[in-house]
């Protein structure tokens, strides 16, 4: 009885955002980035690949788009909705994953506080990248429930879906959405080029 | 080929390798060279002289006299009612030899001699003071002239990152200009040129300022002009680690324990005191001394006398051992050098309300400048924070096509900007702070992260 409390707190206490945040960046620092000139060996490739499917266990980049494209969806038809949804997440996971080592390993990390809010829960951590004379608080918006995963993320108070949402909005406002779509997809191609996605 | 091999060889075995200084050695340096510290240190001995010199009035005193002198011949006594005087030949004359000596110990002084060996006691912890006035004020400068040079290397980088985009930009913004299509104007491309030129200018003035912080450091470690030397100082420390300051009771209390200037009012005083005290004892007390005295004369030119009651200054040796108090009493002069004494010991007693005042009134206006230095750098760190949030969203819309590259640009020269605002506003508090530890005459390790 006492072992199966005592492993069920222990899960509990690795599932916690705390936890699942501190092995984010564990997982973050096995990634290698490529080298100045040349790339990456197989190995080390496939070592990555299997770090960035980790990641997307831990970070909904999915769900990160369609709150973006919430406000905007009356924009878009149905089609172009879901297009730009799927190639949005994908363009930041390309842009993101493959530089996450590199900023881990310049990095140092604190956890600094957990605060529970509505439908999330929020982890701040404090990182210091000193090459950079860079200083940043991150806040990392655990989904709640049985597998939690990120959903959006706060820079130094501004999160990251809200920033996306003005962003498209202003370009919706002066280009049209198909002009962000064309953007999006653009950045897209260039960056699966670059990566042999 | 093997001779001029031989030659840079030999060159590079004998070149010298530059000195070393981080921040520890350079203060360790000019506590160890400055001429001005050797000079307090000199001072300090002079007062221990003095100490000597007191010292010694308890150690035997010789004196010691002999003379020869010509003398004529004189046949006869006092007790012979005439006497025969022969001096008009040479054979008339002959030697007159004198010696005396007299030997004095000084047994007693009736607690004089403890009084003013307290008193020079309290003249050399002036001295000491005085001292530590001279080495709290270099270490200020010390301080201060390390601050500003790591100040330099703060804005180094940040001033490289700076020019770096820049030229970026420039790279890019030259060949759109020319292609005419309209992404960049003139307006765009002078802006970028102008600012260049601006970061170039405050790249050139930060290096007239390392180099006049150099011969400045070098100057207070009395460096010659060929001994190399390389400052390997840390960048300064971010604003947030800086610790908040304790309560300004707690370093007012600090303030009058350690300022020197109290340790010298107040052993001058006691000093002062002392000195009349001494003179007003003199105005009554002897001294107690033991004397040795011995006499020797001899001359062949006149007859010796054999009777031991006939005083005959000629021929014969006396001495003897004395126990015995003499009084120097001069009461005109005692009373007039006591109210002296007395008079300098009031001046200094004078001066305690306004030191202490002065104490206060300094730690206050330093504390307000620390205090004013740290809200300046809150406001700037608030700002700091509102320019890497523009650098950063710019970055993350750039990087998706969202933003454009002149967002970017100019997000990360506010970041920049407020970097350079950064290190200047912690070099302000930093020096606020080395004022502030100076005033309270000892040093708070503050500024180490």
């Amino acid at each position: 009885m006492t072992s199966l409390w005592s492993l069920a707190l222990v899960a509990s206490l690795a599932s916690s955002p705390q936890a699942l945040t501190t092995s984010l960046f564990e997982e973050a620092a096995q990634i290698k980035a490529p080298p100045a000139t040349g790339a990456l060996s197989n190995a080390d490739q496939a070592s990555n690949q299997k770090a960035f499917a980790k990641l997307d266990t831990m970070i909904d980049l999915n769900a990160f788009a369609a709150s973006i494209m919430q406000p905007h969806a009356k924009h878009f038809s149905k089609k172009d909705l879901k297009a730009i949804k799927g190639d949005f997440a994908e363009t930041v996971r390309l842009i993101g994953f493959p530089r996450a080592g590199d900023l881990r390993g310049k990095a140092t990390i604190e956890i600094t506080g957990t605060q529970k809010v509505k439908g999330t829960t929020l982890v701040t951590v404090f990182a210091d990248i000193p090459s950079e004379e860079l200083e940043v608080e991150l806040i990392f918006h655990w989904s709640n429930g049985k597998s939690p995963r990120v959903v959006d993320l706060s820079i130094d108070g501004s999160s990251l879906v809200t920033d996306y949402r003005n962003q498209f909005g202003r370009i919706i406002a002066k280009e049209g959405a198909k002009s962000l779509l064309e953007k999006i997809q653009k950045k897209l191609a260039t960056l699966r080029q670059k990566y042999g996605a | 080929m093997t001779t001029s091999l031989l030659i840079s060889l030999s060159l590079l075995i004998s070149s010298p390798t530059p000195t070393s200084l981080d921040e520890d050695a350079c203060i360790q340096r000019v506590l160890e060279k400055h001429a001005d510290l050797r000079v307090a240190d000199l001072q300090i001995e002079s007062a221990r002289t003095k100490l000597k010199e007191l010292e010694s009035t308890f150690y035997p005193k010789l004196q010691v006299t002999t003379w020869v002198a010509p003398m004529f011949r004189v046949s006869g006594n006092a007790l012979e009612p005439t006497v025969d005087y022969e001096y008009e030949s040479l054979s008339d004359w002959g030697p007159y030899l004198h010696f005396e000596a007299r030997l004095v110990q000084l047994l007693s002084t009736f607690g004089r001699f403890d009084t003013l060996k307290e008193a020079a006691e309290l003249n050399t912890k002036v001295e000491e003071a005085k001292r530590q006035l001279v080495e709290t004020s270099l270490l200020t400068e010390t301080r201060r002239l390390i601050l500003a040079y790591r100040l330099a290397l703060s804005l180094e980088k940040t001033v490289g990152t700076i020019l770096e985009t820049l030229d970026k930009a420039l790279d890019y913004a030259k060949p759109a200009y020319a292609e005419g299509t309209g992404a960049v104007t003139t307006i765009d491309l002078s802006r970028l040129e102008f600012g260049k030129s601006k970061a170039l200018g405050f790249q050139a003035m930060l290096e007239e300022q390392t180099q006049l912080v150099e011969q400045g450091l070098r100057f207070l470690l009395h460096a010659h002009n060929h001994e190399e030397l390389q400052f390997s100082f840390d960048k300064l420390p971010r604003l947030r680690s800086i610790e908040a300051l304790p309560s300004t009771d707690t370093l007012i209390e600090r303030a009058h324990r350690g300022r020197p200037e109290w340790s010298q009012l107040r052993n001058g005083q006691r000093a002062y005191q002392n000195l009349a005290e001494v003179e007003r004892q003199n105005l009554y007390l002897p001294y107690l001394f033991m004397a040795g005295e011995f006499s020797a004369d001899w001359t062949p030119m006149r007859d010796n006398s054999e009777n031991p009651y006939h005083f005959d200054p000629y021929n014969g040796t006396w001495g003897g051992l004395a126990l015995g108090l003499r009084w120097d009493l001069d009461w005109a002069g005692s009373a007039a050098r006591r109210e002296g004494w007395e008079l300098e010991r009031s001046k200094l007693e004078a001066l305690e309300i306004k030191l202490a005042s002065g104490i206060e009134a300094e730690i206050l206006a330093l504390v307000t400048q620390v205090n004013q230095a740290k809200k300046r750098g809150d406001i700037i760190r608030l700002g700091g924070r509102a320019a890497r949030k523009w650098m950063l969203s710019a970055s993350a819309g750039f990087s998706l096509g969202t933003a454009s590259a002149r967002d970017l640009l100019e997000g990360v020269l506010a970041f920049s900007e407020a970097k350079l605002g950064e290190a200047s506003a912690t070099y302000a508090l930093l020096v606020a702070r080395a004022e502030l530890d100076r005033a309270l005459g000892f040093r708070i390790e503050s500024d180490r992260e």
